[in-house]
């Protein structure tokens, strides 16, 4: 007879055998950045919160979200923040051209592998992903809406960081 | 008196790997969308329907003498699905 067992077992596997889109949320672990082999200067991240953007030179939005992340580096690097800029570009010399001129004041990383973001899987371009001091994914801001993307950072952060 | 219970063992014997044959399948059949970070690729010359300037005009021509318009043809945007 077919049982209630067969029914979950079959269900099991359908959803085992249907490829997994699963994006970051609070609560998971963040891969740790020191062994991701990403291209670039990691600066100190022991014990600092921090804002992982996933941009790419392609991406319209990601040009406009860097002067956004240049004023919360600004704001809160002396807080305990630290902002990472990883692009998840093939090609350097793209990544090149993209901060050729620009010169962030916060660190950027190249993903040239695609190692990470395979792991955090960001649902669209750019993706600022809130990770604090002890790992956990505190917050996920999916594309940058100008405004209230840089106003909702700054308020996660407000929530993890103590007071001024 | 045996053989209807053999007989009635066949279908769950079958019913399982075939659901199991089936769900493979199935999955075989899906597109997983082109993921955010990869959907550089998408603007490459050679990913372009239209990077041919001769074979453009031959289209446009043959569709506005059959079509009586023009344009329209192109999209705007890298395609890179951000936002």
């Amino acid at each position: 007879m077919w049982s209630a067992k067969h029914t979950a077992v079959a269900m099991l596997l359908v959803v085992l055998t249907t490829p997994a889109l699963a994006a970051p949320s609070p609560g998971d672990m963040f891969p740790d950045l020191r062994t991701q082999e990403l291209e670039g200067v990691l600066p100190e991240i022991e014990d600092r919160v921090l804002v992982v953007d996933f941009w790419a030179s392609w991406c319209a939005p990601c040009r406009r979200s860097f002067p956004a992340l240049s004023r919360l580096h600004e704001e809160f690097h002396h807080r305990g923040v630290t902002v990472l800029a990883v692009s998840v570009d093939r090609k350097r010399q793209d990544y090149e051209a993209f901060l050729q001129g620009r010169a962030p004041p916060f660190a950027t990383l190249r993903d040239a592998t695609h190692r990470l973001v395979s792991q955090v899987r960001p649902p669209v371009m750019p993706t600022t992903v809130i990770v604090d001091a002890t790992g956990v994914v505190r917050a996920v801001f999916a594309g940058f809406h100008g405004d209230e993307t840089e106003q909702g950072i700054r308020a996660a952060l407000e929530k993890i960081l103590p007071p001024p | 008196m045996t053989m209807p219970n053999r007989i009635s063992l066949r279908p769950r014997l079958i019913l399982l790997p075939a659901l199991l044959l089936i769900a493979l399948l199935l999955s075989g059949c899906t597109t997983p969308p082109v993921p955010p970070w990869e959907r550089g690729a998408l603007t490459e010359y050679g990913m372009q329907p239209e990077r041919d300037p001769l074979l453009t005009a031959m289209n446009e021509h043959i569709w506005f003498s059959r079509e009586a318009s023009t344009g329209g043809r192109g999209v705007g945007g890298s395609g890179c699905g951000c936002n």
